[in-house]
């Protein structure tokens, strides 16, 4: 009984499925956006400036380099004078 | 380089070799592009996820170890990528121009709508579409991929136990919605006559 469920099931489901083919293009356009992909990487001359600032320095040294930022922006000097 | 292995073909990947990528990618788009047409039920969203999975098999070639098969990580990322496709296409409204298809019975994507075909496929994909997206993926998997309790059990990465209860599941909600409790126990029907 369970046997024959199963082997209904997996026969429509299998001709349903079996009516479906992937679209003709699709080889020549994956292979088009790998190439792509791939000398678009290698053309990125750096992406080390977009990083975060090198792990050694550790989140202290960040934020004392962000206060003394703030400490040496004009805008902090106008409030004071204000 | 069409009677290469999987596996030799992984490794021109990712020493960069292209053409390996469309030997691999006639070999299983088939498989690819219909897993995820059951699981998501749209056609467009198949052929965009066969060419995903394509890729990343492309990007994340150097993450992939040749020795071990290839199939069980293309059912994994297409089950992944349909998973998610299925559920962003829950969480976001559809573009006016769906709502507009759907409501004059236009939907341009679903295969049933696209293709004459027999009847009891076409009841057996609607069914399949109605189920929670976690039984459906396991129904897919055992039933139109042939894959054991076992292996579907390591692709979606949950105990095998569960892959059963979802399979018992599915498999119940399937029958109901075939029919094929009714039909396939005449006996009982006539003693109960």
């Amino acid at each position: 009984m369970s046997h024959l469920v199963d082997a209904t099931i997996r026969q429509a489901l299998k001709g349903w499925a079996g009516q479906y083919n992937p679209p003709a293009s699709g080889r020549a356009r994956l292979l088009l956006l790998a190439a792509t992909s791939t000398s678009r990487v290698a053309h990125i001359p750096s992406f080390r400036k977009f990083e975060r600032p090198a792990p050694s320095r550790g989140a202290a040294s960040l934020a004392t380099s962000m206060i003394a930022e703030v400490v040496q922006s004009p805008w902090l000097w106008m409030f004071q004078v204000a | 380089m069409l009677h290469q292995t999987d596996q030799a073909l992984v490794i021109q990947i990712q020493q960069g070799d292209l053409e390996a990528l469309g030997v691999l990618y006639d070999r299983h788009r088939r498989l690819v592009y219909r897993t995820a047409l059951a699981i998501t039920s749209d056609t467009e969203a198949a052929a965009d996820l066969l060419q995903d999975v394509f890729l990343r098999l492309h990007r994340f070639a150097h993450n992939i170890d040749p020795v071990r098969p290839l199939e069980p990580w293309l059912y994994r990322m297409t089950t992944n990528l349909s998973y998610d496709w299925v559920k962003r296409r829950k969480r976001w409204p559809r573009p006016l121009e769906d709502l507009a298809d759907w409501l004059i019975g236009t939907g341009k994507n679903p295969p049933y709508e696209s293709v004459e075909s027999n009847d009891e496929w076409v009841q057996v994909q609607r069914a399949v579409a109605a189920l929670p997206l976690p039984q459906r993926v396991v129904v897919v998997l055992y039933y139109l991929n042939d894959l054991a309790l076992q292996e579907i059990s390591e692709i979606l990465e949950v105990p095998i136990g569960t892959v059963k209860s979802r399979l018992y599941y599915g498999r119940l909600a399937l029958k109901r919605s075939m029919g094929l409790a009714q039909d396939l126990v005449p006996d009982l029907n006539f003693e109960q006559s």
